[in-house]
């Protein structure tokens, strides 16, 4: 056998998930040795009979995958269900809280690490506000990123806001949910000690200040002094082997306004899980204009 | 394409062999190989590779 995956379920299958180099021909491998919940690949090729000895860090693998990581997703009545490969940015922020808090379990299997029977769905609802992100009008979070947009570059349509990234370092949990919620214009707050989710999607009026609903002389505005009038998103593009690239927004007319078109505002961004030009180009330009309150 | 972070490495007369983990479990499938065209219209065959002493090696000279 010369190429070997290790999906990473948990508990472990105990017949092909070994964690060891295998030895002979064909393979054995070493007898009870797992590393359940770790994906893994083992490559055996051929090669010249020279033998060089070398450590393990001298050598490099690439390995194309097919889905991401599986993960729990709820209907607007509370059903659950198991994704192969979830991709919604609002979804993998609950997954991550989920595992996070203990309660993730093994979705591709429904069974619990730590024995016994996985976690309940009823267990995991009680960690977030499941109405934030569906509600089966359109209207939460996790639809608003499911929904099928047309593509700012190029025909047809597309999902409007999905994660694909790597979350590899090791971070507070609030600080990758803020990373994860950067690729689709989501907020996070809690409510009751249940996170609450949220896209910002509509920037219209939804209350009114007026004499009626205010105290005489208690409010002032000052105009939004903007950051920046021009974003650089760099990401990770899906179109070029997940080179690096960027997307670019600038509100020339902003700019004018104050006498530095030539030269505007800029800042910078970086997004883990904006992979095409197109969702990175709706994120800067979304996020461009909401700084100088467009 | 996930770059693996390399745990073990065995250089046998023959062969060599090599284990690599991914990512956190459970990860929702593989490929073995795929043509992926990019946004310049050029396709590349993807398949997993390792590179090491004894140069790149891809999985079609799996053994």
């Amino acid at each position: 056998m010369g190429l070997r995956y290790v999906t990473g379920s948990d508990p472990a299958i105990s017949s092909t998930d070994y964690f060891s180099l295998g030895q002979g021909s064909p393979q054995v491998w070493e007898p009870n040795v797992y590393a359940a919940g770790t994906a893994a690949c083992e490559i055996r090729i051929v090669k010249s009979t020279t033998i060089q000895p070398s450590t393990p860090d001298q050598h490099q693998m690439t390995v194309p995958i097919d889905y991401g990581m599986w993960g729990w997703t709820w209907d607007q009545n509370g059903n659950r269900t198991a994704i192969r490969g979830l991709i919604n940015p609002f979804w993998i922020a609950v997954n991550m809280l989920l595992r996070a808090m203990g309660l993730y379990g093994d979705p591709s299997t429904g069974s619990n690490p730590a024995g016994g029977t996985g976690p309940t769905s009823f267990a995991q609802l009680a960690t977030f506000v499941l109405p934030s992100l569906i509600v089966g009008d359109g209207s939460g979070a996790a639809e608003i990123a499911a929904d099928q947009v047309a593509a700012i570059l190029g025909t047809g349509v597309e999902t409007q806001f999905q994660f694909q990234g790597i979350i590899s370092s090791q971070k507070p949990f609030r600080d990758w949910l803020t990373e994860v919620l950067n690729c689709c214009l989501g907020f996070y707050t809690w409510e009751f000690g249940k996170l609450k989710l949220g896209c910002r999607i509509n920037a219209s009026a939804v209350d009114a200040y007026t004499l009626a609903n205010s105290l005489f002389q208690s409010l002032r505005l000052t105009p939004i002094q903007a950051g920046f009038e021009h974003l650089v998103l760099s990401f990770a593009d899906v179109a070029y082997q997940y080179q690096a690239n960027t997307a670019e927004y600038c509100d020339k007319s902003h700019a004018g306004y104050y006498g530095r078109a030539g030269s505007p505002l800029t800042s910078q961004m970086h997004s883990v899980g904006c992979s095409s030009l197109s969702q990175a180009l709706r994120v800067a330009a979304t996020r461009t204009r909401e700084e100088i309150g467009a | 394409m996930a770059s693996a972070l390399m745990v073990a490495y065995r250089d046998e007369s023959g062969y060599a062999d090599s284990l690599g983990i991914l990512s956190a479990g459970p990860l929702g499938g593989f490929t073995a190989s795929m043509v992926v065209t990019n946004a310049d219209a050029i396709g590349t065959w993807w398949l997993p590779w390792s590179m090491g002493t004894y140069g790149r090696a891809s999985s079609s000279t799996a053994i």
